[in-house]
């Protein structure tokens, strides 16, 4: 049996649509928190996170009207965030394939850590994945936190997956040494 | 292979979260929606009869201060059939009967919208546009030495308003197609 789904409409997107300058404000204190720290997890940087947060925002508000309840607004206006906090960071000169090949051997060199001889701990995870560099740590939490496969993660940064399958790798092998220096 | 640093992450999801924006990021953004969000794109058509009826204007009150100004005929009723068959009876006809069109279809128009209003709101707006332009023409009727111009755009006007209307009315009849078939779709997948 297959059903066709009708999109269940949002009260609270409704409601801006019909002009009721409130529900922004309402949207706004539903998604700002969560959609600000994607971005800081991206940019590592509160300030420039601050600004890709207003971008988002403003650009999913005048657009409002192109929502069609294909995603969640959530999922939607998460999109919108790792695009330009990705584009905000491709700014900063990143090259994904250099970084990769920059950082091969130090890598290489280091002893495979088995998971299980660390503690977990949200704080001290927190603050290792913000010590890995802006490449490592995009592919890291775009996979681990935002829940993306390596095909979608290569589309977003315009890479190969092959890319994006050992960054992660490497990355999450260099979080778990920062894990181990910590504890 | 990266199970256990996954699963952690996913049941600590909400704590990874904690965060907050400044209250500047809102201030901000508040501010830019005020000007921008009221601007909102009539029909791009509209506009073009409008510069078309602003510029018949402008050559019909240069035309009235050019040539001397004739004594008033008629009465400065408001109804749109008294002032034509006053000062332009051969209209007339043409007008009456794009006014009775315009008429129904805004009937049907209003029917058909019953259950979006929001939809109607819209609709209305972009009609009541164009009839305060052929108000306008029509006030200066009365004075205006060049009547043929005026009526022509006047004319012109009540096409257009028709035309918007029956493209309105197409747009609702879509939008219940469009409708009606989803429902039928689900009914055939249960």
């Amino acid at each position: 049996m297959e059903l066709t789904v009708l999109p269940h409409k949002d009260e609270l997107i409704e409601r801006c649509l019909r002009g009721d300058t409130l529900g922004y404000k309402e949207l706004y204190n539903r998604y700002s928190k969560s959609m600000y720290n994607t971005c800081l997890r991206i940019l590592n940087n509160i300030s420039e996170a601050e600004d890709v947060l207003q971008e988002s925002f403003i650009e999913a508000f005048k657009n409002l009207e192109r929502f069609e309840y294909r995603t969640s607004f959530g999922g939607w206006l998460k999109q919108i965030c790792i695009y330009r906090s990705i584009n905000q960071l491709k700014k900063r000169k990143i090259n994904w394939v250099d970084i990769d090949q920059a950082t091969n051997y130090d890598v290489a060199d280091e002893q495979p850590i088995d998971e299980r001889e660390i503690h977990l701990q949200v704080d001290k995870v927190k603050n290792a994945i913000m010590k890995l560099p802006d490449g490592y740590r995009t592919v890291l939490n775009l996979y681990l936190l935002e829940g993306y496969d390596h095909e979608e993660i290569s589309e977003i940064l315009q890479v190969a997956p092959s890319t994006t399958r050992t960054q992660y790798i490497r990355a999450r092998q260099k979080l778990l040494h920062h894990l181990k220096e910590e504890s | 292979m990266n199970s256990r640093l996954k699963k952690f992450i996913w049941d600590n999801r909400k704590e990874f979260d904690r965060d907050s924006p400044s209250g500047k990021v809102w201030e901000n953004i508040e501010a830019t929606l005020k000007q921008p969000l009221k601007k909102k794109p009539v029909l791009i058509s509209f506009y073009k009869w409008g510069m078309a009826a602003a510029a018949v204007l402008l050559v019909a009150a240069s035309l009235y201060f050019i040539l001397e100004k004739k004594p008033v005929t008629g009465t400065t009723v408001a109804t749109v059939d008294s002032v034509i068959i006053n000062l332009a009876p051969e209209y007339a006809p043409q007008v009456s009967q794009f006014v009775k069109m315009i008429d129904t279809k805004q009937q049907e128009l209003k029917l058909m919208t019953k259950e979006q209003p929001e939809l109607y709101k819209k609709f209305t707006t972009a009609i009541s546009q164009l009839d305060s332009s052929y108000s306008l023409l029509k006030n200066q009727l009365s004075a205006s030495p060049n009547r043929e111009m005026l009526l022509q755009a006047m004319i012109q006007n009540l096409q257009l308003q028709l035309s918007v209307l029956n493209q309105q009315l197409n747009i609702i009849q879509q939008i219940k197609q469009s409708k009606k078939y989803s429902h039928e779709k689900i009914e055939q997948n249960i």
